[in-house]
């Protein structure tokens, strides 16, 4: 795979009109996810502009990316997954950059980012390492893990009790490094990982689970002794539902309601609705539908291939490994209702 | 945060969905319909960024035309990490089954052209225990991806297409190892994370299997037709004769109805409830006990009960497909055959089936061109029959 074309030629063959074009779509979707997470370039108001900004973004890191046509060439299946996620950790990185935050305390969450950064790089107490995906990691041992691991894998660790949750705090030295430290040990602990190492980018995510990365005062009251009582108006932890999802959000839902009603088939449809949408039991179900048998085998099967569906889609359903997460409830229901309607919908044409 | 339910949704939307060039095809317009009612992925926009880098990419090996795409295919050896042919790709209830990535286990055989391989995929955050992540120093031409050694099957060598890379025979080794005892894990392979409740991991591993299956299936199915079995040894034999000498070596043994055909002594056996492990009742994975009986000099010597995992089944107006492991059995025996039938015991009638099981992998495929009935049972026929001759 040493075949190459000089970075002239492959930036004028990506400004062919038909790549063009592509790049544009891609830049699109990519305009999209940043708006659902929340992830801007520095300087840019995403509500107020639009995906030709993200565009000429997306071209300069393509261009700037090592190994790009290499991955090209490896076809579609990598590209998604390495290009598209690393232009967005890209555009996190470029939002905490020295050269993009003129006005840093602006930026709570930048300046926690960058403060971590040089307490950890100074301190002899952890060690740093530079990873080319993963940006600045700290951790104890000179030895390279040996374990994958996902940032996900390390968010359900719970937040020490003897650390009090409030950014001003946070900020200090002594604090970070503590915190640091219990992370780093908790994380080789629940992954059996000695040698792990961890992204400050996670480690600051894992942070901001608890802990509002604000300069503005938030509090709460402490109530209880138990780690669960005394946290239990913490807003971070126990965050409300949403109040309704976007219409973003919505017009998705609702094809994806229709996409499952679409995957029943027959009488899948009516044991569905019977058991999800009415309530029904089992023997009333067996008497509308004729049946001498109880239908529950079929109802399970049913819930398995609704979980299936679902597993892959965003708000939808939670990251099972972090406990305290739990999946956008709003959007869920609107995606119950959505399909019961359609469903009764359907069982009433056809007779039900 | 890149997480695992990403992860995931790139994958299901890489395997399972119609790439541009198929989703244009005027012949798929049914399928297509099928597809985009039923995907979360190409009923909305979501699909476009895949679909973008796909073209993308095309348009970049046009334009560099990389000679490693023009590779012998030949050529075929142990280590080699190849895509499969494009034109094996298959609709199937509403998704099309795209190539997947395969390691090449064994050097093609002299005297055939079955290729035994393990499939591939390359975002190791969807690897799990049981998996075998390809560390860089013992791959060439390609980047990260793993292998999944509890999918292994048997191809044709004309299946195989693009040469996209080596791995050492170390990895193969291990590989084949794995299949073997998935708790096995070589020094050099990265360690992987428990599965946890709900992983999006477990349905990537569903996602696989049926993957694998699709492409497997037309292999199997022209390597099917060779199998034969030797019953017919007993052809001379009455049916209370049989029943005598089964009886003979095994007293319990029952049949499902009243046998009135040599086949049918064979097809109809069923075993004690005590004589089966208590494995296969406590746990919640389906099996098939299949009957094995040992044969020497033409005499039964002994009727023993294999439980058989099943992997896979799959009814369709085209009949019903079961796959699963026989476990127990060297490779290379080629002293065994292996018969299998579906018996509807309500009508009294027997359905032969078409067969393949691999010595390698232990993995077998059962096709009856009949749908199996909730009260049908499955019956697989393994006759272990050595002479005195292969003996010596």
């Amino acid at each position: 795979m040493s075949e190459r074309i000089t970075p002239k030629e492959f930036e004028q063959w990506l400004l062919q009109p038909e790549n063009e074009k592509l790049l544009k779509i891609i830049a699109d979707r990519l305009y999209q996810k940043m708006i659902f997470q929340n992830i801007s370039l520095p300087g840019l108001n995403l509500q107020l502009s639009d995906a030709r900004e993200i565009y000429q973004e997306l071209l300069a890191f393509i261009l700037q990316k090592p190994g790009i046509q290499e991955t090209l060439l490896q076809g579609a299946r990598g590209i998604a997954s390495y290009i598209s996620t690393g232009f967005l950790n890209h555009v996190i990185e470029r939002v905490r950059s020295k050269e993009e935050s003129k006005d840093i305390y602006d930026n709570a969450w930048r300046y926690f980012y960058r403060r971590v950064s040089v307490v950890l790089s100074e301190s002899s107490e952890v060690k740093t390492y530079k990873s080319r995906n993963r940006g600045l990691c700290f951790g104890m041992s000179d030895t390279k893990p040996n374990t994958i691991i996902l940032a996900e894998d390390l968010m359900a660790i719970a937040f020490p009790d003897d650390i009090p949750m409030n950014y001003k705090a946070m900020t200090k030295k002594k604090t970070i490094l503590k915190l640091a430290v219990y992370f780093w040990k908790e994380s080789a602990a629940a992954t059996f990982e000695p040698h792990i190492r961890i992204s400050i980018r996670d480690f600051v995510s894992w942070v901001n689970r608890y802990v509002r990365l604000s300069a503005s005062i938030e509090s709460f009251p402490l109530t209880g002794n138990s780690e669960e009582e005394k946290y239990k108006f913490n807003p971070l932890i126990n965050k409300a539902d949403d109040p309704e999802p976007d219409s973003e959000k919505l017009s998705y839902i609702r094809k994806w309601a229709v996409n499952f009603l679409n995957i029943l088939q027959g009488e899948e449809k009516k044991i569905f609705y019977y058991y999800e949408c009415q309530g029904l039991k089992n023997n009333e179900i067996s008497a509308l539908m004729g049946k001498k048998a109880n239908l529950s085998y079929q109802r399970d099967k049913l819930r398995a291939r609704l979980k299936t569906f679902l597993r892959p889609l965003e708000w939808l359903s939670p990251e099972p490994v972090w406990k305290n997460e739990r999946p956008d409830l709003d959007a869920f229901r609107f995606f119950r209702n959505r399909l019961c309607e359609k469903l009764e919908q359907t069982i009433m044409v056809n007779g039900g | 945060m890149y997480t695992r339910k990403q992860a995931l949704a790139f994958a299901i939307q890489i395997r399972t969905c119609p790439p541009p060039d198929v989703r244009n095809q005027k012949d798929y317009q049914t399928e297509n319909k099928r597809h985009r009612d039923i995907c979360p992925f190409c009923s909305t926009d979501i699909k476009n960024e895949i679909d973008a880098w796909n073209v993308l990419s095309v348009n970049f090996k046009k334009r560099i035309n990389p000679p490693n795409f023009h590779h012998d295919k030949k050529d075929i050896k142990k280590g080699q990490l190849r895509v499969l042919n494009k034109n094996l790709c298959r609709w199937r209830d509403g998704y099309y089954y795209n190539e997947p990535l395969v390691i090449v286990l064994k050097d093609q055989s002299e005297i055939d052209d079955e290729i035994l391989v393990a499939q591939t995929w390359h975002d190791i955050y969807l690897a799990s225990p049981g998996d075998l992540v390809v560390p860089e120093t013992l791959r060439t031409g390609s980047y990260e991806f793993f292998i999944e050694p509890w999918n292994i099957y048997i191809l044709k060598k004309q299946y195989l297409g693009q040469y996209l890379g080596k791995v050492a025979d170390d990895v193969v080794e291990q590989t084949l190892k794995m299949h073997e005892n998935p708790n096995i894990l070589p020094d050099w392979a990265p360690r992987l994370l428990p599965l946890m409740e709900d992983d999006p991991r477990l349905y990537f591993q569903e996602l696989e299997i049926k993957t694998g299956y699709s492409f497997s299936i037309q292999a199997v199915n022209e390597l099917m037709e060779k199998q034969t079995s030797n019953i017919f040894s007993f052809a001379s034999d009455s049916v209370d004769m049989l029943i005598a000498k089964i009886k003979k070596v095994k007293s319990d043994i029952e049949w499902l109805w009243q046998p009135e055909t040599i086949e049918e002594c064979f097809a109809l056996l069923r075993f004690a409830p005590e004589a089966i492990s208590l494995s296969a009742s406590a746990d919640d994975h389906k099996e098939i006990v299949a009957a094995c009986l040992c044969l020497r000099d033409g005499e039964i010597k002994a009727v023993k009960p294999v439980e058989c995992p099943v992997f896979h089944e799959k009814s369709s107006s085209e009949g019903y497909t079961v796959t699963g492991e026989i476990p127990g059995f060297a490779e290379g025996m080629k002293e065994l055959s292996f018969m299998c039938f579906i018996s509807d015991k309500k009508n009294r009638s027997l359905t032969p089936g078409k067969w393949s099981w691999d010595g390698i992998s232990k993995n077998f495929l059962a096709r009856f061109d009949r749908i199996k009935g909730k009260d049908d049972c499955v019956s697989i026929i393994i006759i272990d029959d050595i002479s005195e001759k292969d003996r010596l």
